[in-house]
């Protein structure tokens, strides 16, 4: 195994523990994590239990105790994981990351069942993109260096020697790293460009009467044309 | 154009950016909207970069003449073009050959200018015969794998000729040794009656018949002080051997690359090259004693015996018969082009007895040794030959053979010396199918069974030499055979 092969092993290591941390942080900024700390605060008051004496203080064990948990499973299927455990780790950093997301929900749907206002953040929406973005960024990457490992394995069983196939692993993990970052970059970039492209189009539209239909016609016409571009080429094939 | 499939890879990154999507737009939420959207872009710019167009492989040897047990390096200069990627290149051995160095699959990783790399392999080819590596198959990938493989071939059209080694057999020099060796009887004449079969034009030589001048030729070429042409032609009749190897099926007792049907074809050229060498017309057959038996279009099936010659058994007796004895001796006939050389002398015959060597296989012949001596008769009637059979002596198809020798009496004069005209080489196949030390001991045991055949064979006046391959080289076998004087 070459130097470079490790270090994109090491590179993986990195953005998973990057959005581990990100994940983990989101929630414990999310109204999850307080009722559990409210619940063990509780708990601990009924067994009549003082934090100065027993060291137990649930805003520093609770934390530290989480933080341990999720880097020994994510370190734990970095080392040994197949690629169903990096859509495990996956699903697992969205599931820390989803209660302060829907904090930026417009449409509450709890408000249907008289649930009161409970997602609340004192985060920003950039923050939570971020760390949206990076979560979802440390998938492709795994998911991606796992397709490449897959495939070293693959060449090297059908006779390749193992140099040349580290070669490719690492020039396809190169890419993908670039690719991935261009995309962060370009959706990123995005996010600020669709406000302000809202606020043009939604000004050019408050002068007509009828800008309902007339967007509805618009998007009719370009979902038409791209079908008959896309069917012609397939005819041409 | 092939059109461009998709790889399961995209697929699966489409299916969590629609999710996201379908979040996003359920609760309004643009942070799951944009999450969604970076798969999206991802697979959209790695689409962009192209995989390579082609590949090229070049071959600079067309043919290589080789011995068997010989290392080769196959060489090979890849070519790729355009795109980015990574391509393998892999070649399909022929059976029989053995990797040695290196690998006859590679994979290149393609980067932005254009390739061009040298492959090598070294092989091992462990059996003799014409083989050819026709093409050579490569696989072009997209740097990300979003994109199903494009398969293709490359011509490379190398032949490879793996020529078996013959056992050389070398003139024993020691004065007090007498070599039991047989040769043709006519052997011991130097000068014979010329024949009417011309060999050559060459100058005129003290003591050559004034008849023999060749007065055009010598017209044609006239040179002050030069001597006359004059035709040579071929000596009557002499020195011939007929070899005869037995092709029957349990001749290739032992592995696929060594085998006895393997070392009776190296014996083959040994001995033919050693014959030619002296002078020798050489002549060789393929016989088979195994019972064959070929379908008829009509259901009946055509018997080959050793007695009887072709019986044609009729479509009830068949159909029973050979379901009942189905594999008892009846094996399906292999038709072949050609069952003999016709005698002949030189490196030219050498060259076709190895040419048709290479192309020998198992059961090569239907017809039994009997057979095949009446169907070489024409040749063999007058020439009082030294014959030659190689085969592995069966108990079973021990009358097979005594019909063959008795044959062959026919067209023996009796020799002066008192020495044989029919020598057998007996192959012992168990020695080399024997694996182990078990096995080791009984094929022993079955070469001892083996001996008192070989004894018996004598009395029918032939000179029966044992060989097993796996402990004796060829050239000991018959060093075996020299006494002192």
């Amino acid at each position: 195994m070459s130097t470079k092969y490790y270090t994109v092993r090491f590179l993986e290591l990195a953005i998973t523990f990057a959005s581990c941390y990100l994940a983990v942080g989101s929630f414990f900024h999310s109204f999850i994590y307080t009722l559990i700390k409210q619940f063990v605060s509780a708990q601990l008051a009924r067994l009549d239990i003082s934090y100065t004496l027993t060291m137990v203080d649930p805003d520093v064990i609770l934390p530290q105790l989480i933080s341990v948990l999720v880097f020994i499973v994510a370190l734990y299927y970095w080392l040994f994981g197949s690629r169903s455990n990096v859509l495990s780790i996956y699903s697992f950093n969205i599931a820390l990351f989803l209660p302060e997301a829907l904090t930026f929900s417009q449409l509450d749907w709890l408000n249907l069942f008289y649930v009161p206002e409970i997602f609340l953040t004192d985060r920003s929406f950039s923050n939570l993109l971020i760390t949206g973005l990076v979560i979802v960024a440390g998938y492709i990457v795994l998911l991606m260096t796992n397709r490449f490992l897959e495939i070293k394995t693959a060449t090297e069983r059908r006779g390749a020697q193992s140099e040349e196939a580290d070669l490719v692993f690492v020039n396809q993990s190169t890419i993908a790293l670039i690719m991935i970052a261009v995309s962060l970059v370009v959706v990123f970039g995005a996010s600020f460009m669709v406000p302000m492209i809202k606020a043009q189009v939604h000004g050019l539209l408050q002068t007509q009467v009828y800008r309902y239909i007339l967007l509805g016609i618009i998007s009719s016409i370009i979902i038409s044309a791209s079908l008959i571009v896309f069917y012609r080429e397939q005819i041409g094939e | 154009m092939k059109k461009e499939v998709l790889t399961k890879t995209p697929l699966k990154l489409t299916v969590s950016t629609l999710s996201f999507i379908v979040a996003g737009m359920v609760l309004g939420n643009m942070i799951f909207v944009y999450m969604g959207l970076l798969p999206v872009v991802y697979i959209l710019l790695s689409l962009l970069l192209d995989r390579p167009e082609a590949v090229e492989v070049l071959n600079p040897v067309r043919f290589t003449n080789v011995w068997v047990d010989d290392v080769v390096e196959i060489r090979r200069k890849l070519r790729v073009r355009g795109g980015l990627g990574h391509v393998t290149v892999g070649e399909v051995l022929p059976p029989y050959f053995e990797l040695v160095e290196g690998s006859n699959f590679k994979v290149l990783w393609k980067g932005l200018g254009d390739l061009e790399e040298d492959h090598s392999y070294k092989i091992r080819c462990t059996k003799r015969g014409v083989y050819s590596f026709e093409d050579c198959n490569w696989e072009i990938n997209q740097s990300q794998n979003l994109q199903s493989a494009r398969l293709g071939k490359s011509q490379v059209g190398q032949t490879l000729i793996v020529k078996p080694h013959p056992f050389n057999i070398k003139r024993i020099r020691q004065q007090k040794v007498l070599s039991k060796m047989t040769m043709p009887s006519e052997a011991r004449i130097q000068m014979g009656i010329p024949t009417t079969e011309f060999r050559e034009i060459r100058e005129y030589a003290f003591g050559d018949s004034y008849r023999h001048i060749n007065w055009k030729a010598t017209a044609r070429r006239a040179m002050p002080n030069k001597p006359p042409k004059v035709n040579d032609y071929e000596m009557e009749g002499m020195k011939a051997v007929w070899i005869f190897l037995n092709t029957a099926s349990r001749m290739a007792l032992g592995t696929n690359i060594r085998n006895g049907f393997e070392y009776s074809l190296q014996a083959v050229l040994g001995l033919s090259s050693f014959y030619l060498s002296r002078s020798c017309r050489v002549g060789v057959s393929f016989y088979s004693d195994e019972r064959f038996a070929t379908p008829g279009v009509d259901g009946s099936v055509r018997v080959s015996t050793g007695y009887l010659g072709d019986i044609l058994v009729m479509p009830d007796i068949a159909s029973g018969g050979l379901d009942q004895n189905k594999g008892v001796g009846l094996e399906p006939v292999v038709e072949s082009s050609e069952d003999f050389l016709i005698p002949d002398m030189g490196k030219r015959q050498l060259y076709a007895i190895n040419e048709r060597i290479l192309h020998v296989s198992v059961l090569e012949s239907k017809f039994n040794l009997q057979q095949c001596i009446r169907k070489c008769r024409g040749h063999i009637v007058g020439s009082n030959p030294l014959f030659i059979i190689v085969t592995m002596i069966d108990e079973g198809r021990l009358e097979s053979l005594l019909e063959g020798l008795r044959e062959m009496q026919k067209y023996i004069k009796r020799s002066h010396t008192g020495r044989p005209s029919v020598l057998i080489i007996h192959v012992s196949g168990f020695g080399v199918a024997a694996r182990g030390e078990n096995e080791e001991m009984a094929s022993i045991l079955l070469e001892m069974e083996e001996r008192s055949i070989l004894r018996n064979l004598r009395g029918h006046g032939a000179m029966v030499v044992h060989w097993n391959p796996s402990k004796q080289s060829f050239a000991e076998v018959l060093l075996s055979q020299v006494a002192r004087r």
